[in-house]
């Protein structure tokens, strides 16, 4: 997908997405909106605020509300405290479920995930949020189908549905698996023993 | 030429679904080593596994799945270290309508991830009985917040391709084959 396709949502949420990266180097992440202004700094997965747990809430509200991230660079030292991935992980499905999210930003956000190439879903723990996760029996209903068709085209997942309430909260699902890194492009097809295992398996 | 043997093992409590699993996923006649219960465990079934279930699924000619489900009874651990050599991973299931069965499962759970150190996934059977533990219950119970617990009904041929197909996952992730790239 080119740079110049990407939603400005998908924008404001990628910094996001790459410093929750278990990987990551990290970032300080400035924003401001009609709101007000923050910063989120995360470094390998885990949030490292001087805030408190509701401050790193409203700000991710605000990054899901608004598009306006305005830079990213590696996270100061001194911090005082620290939040784990787990806490990390939790505070993006709070965020992103507490956000308001307009009609018309939903059916922007659909078009934009129905343009999208067939992506596969990664498994990660999700069950510790079950709880205040309502998309948590879609999400592994969308591994499964991805592990079984060794693909999941969301232009079909997101068309059906029966009402606007339910295009919403496949939406939000949608940021929070982008976020949390759940979604991937499909991978190109190689000759790997597994590979050839897991095709069998979905043909048994 | 013979054929290359990717070998996978299903262990757990006992009646949480292994031999069951095994023929889901076999297309040949699965082999039993079934024997008439004699103790507790005749409370849950009539027979159970002392040996091995083994099943294969044939990819090709050069390429087999051999599934070996172990004994759940603790007894008959000698088993598990027999079946464990050269296997690439490991699916756990347990029964999650029994308490010891879960506890149980902790003990498994541990003793080849000590002896083995193989990818392995749970899979939580029964979840359409009422009272059943969750997966997060089973996952806390097992407290290895790293390991996927997933529910799973071995009845249902699709839930055991997926158990499955989430092991291959898990191993291809290790061996780092899958394309890590970001979209945007």
């Amino acid at each position: 997908m080119s740079e110049k396709s990407i939603h400005p949502d998908i924008e404001a949420l990628r910094a996001l997405r790459r410093a929750l990266d278990e990987e990551g180097e990290g970032a300080l992440l400035r924003f401001s909106t009609a709101d007000g202004a923050g910063e989120l700094n995360v470094r390998r997965g885990r949030f490292l605020t001087r805030g408190g747990d509701a401050d790193v809430v409203v700000a991710l509200g605000m990054l899901a509300a608004e598009p306006a991230v305005a830079s990213a660079r590696p996270p100061a030292e001194g911090d005082e405290w620290k939040l784990t991935r787990e806490d990390a992980r939790a505070l993006v499905i709070r965020a992103m479920y507490g956000a308001t999210l307009s009609d018309e930003r939903v059916l922007s956000l659909s078009r934009f995930f129905s343009a999208m190439p067939p992506i596969r879903v990664r498994l990660a723990p999700m069950y510790p949020y079950a709880d205040f996760f309502p998309g948590f029996t879609p999400y592994m209903r969308l591994h499964a189908d991805s592990l079984l068709q060794g693909e999941v085209r969301l232009a079909s997942w997101l068309g059906d549905v029966a009402s606007a309430g339910a295009a919403g909260e496949k939406t939000r699902l949608l940021l929070v698996m982008y976020v949390l890194g759940l979604i991937q492009p499909r991978p190109k097809p190689r000759p790997s023993i597994f590979g050839r295992l897991m095709n069998a398996i979905r043909g048994v | 030429m013979a054929a290359e043997i990717v070998k996978i093992l299903i262990a757990g409590p006992v009646n949480a679904g292994k031999s069951t699993l095994i023929r889901h996923l076999s297309d040949t006649e699965v082999v039993s080593t079934d024997k008439a219960a004699l103790d507790d465990v005749s409370r849950l079934k009539a027979q159970t596994t002392v040996a091995m279930d083994h099943g294969i699924l044939h990819v090709a000619d050069d390429l087999e799945l051999h599934l070996y489900g172990t004994p759940g009874q603790r007894r008959f651990s000698f088993m598990w270290d027999v079946l464990s050599v050269g296997a690439a991973g490991l699916i756990c299931l347990v029964d999650a309508t029994s308490e010891e069965s879960i506890a149980e499962l902790g003990y498994i759970y541990d003793y080849f991830r000590k002896k083995t150190k193989l990818p392995a996934i749970v899979g939580v059977t029964r979840q359409d009985v009422a009272g059943a533990a969750t997966p997060a219950e089973v996952a806390e119970r097992l407290n290895r917040p790293d390991v996927p617990v997933m529910a799973c009904d071995p009845r249902r041929k699709e839930d055991s391709k997926v158990l499955a197909l989430s092991l291959f996952e898990l191993i291809l992730k290790g061996q780092e084959e899958l394309e890590e790239s970001d979209f945007f």
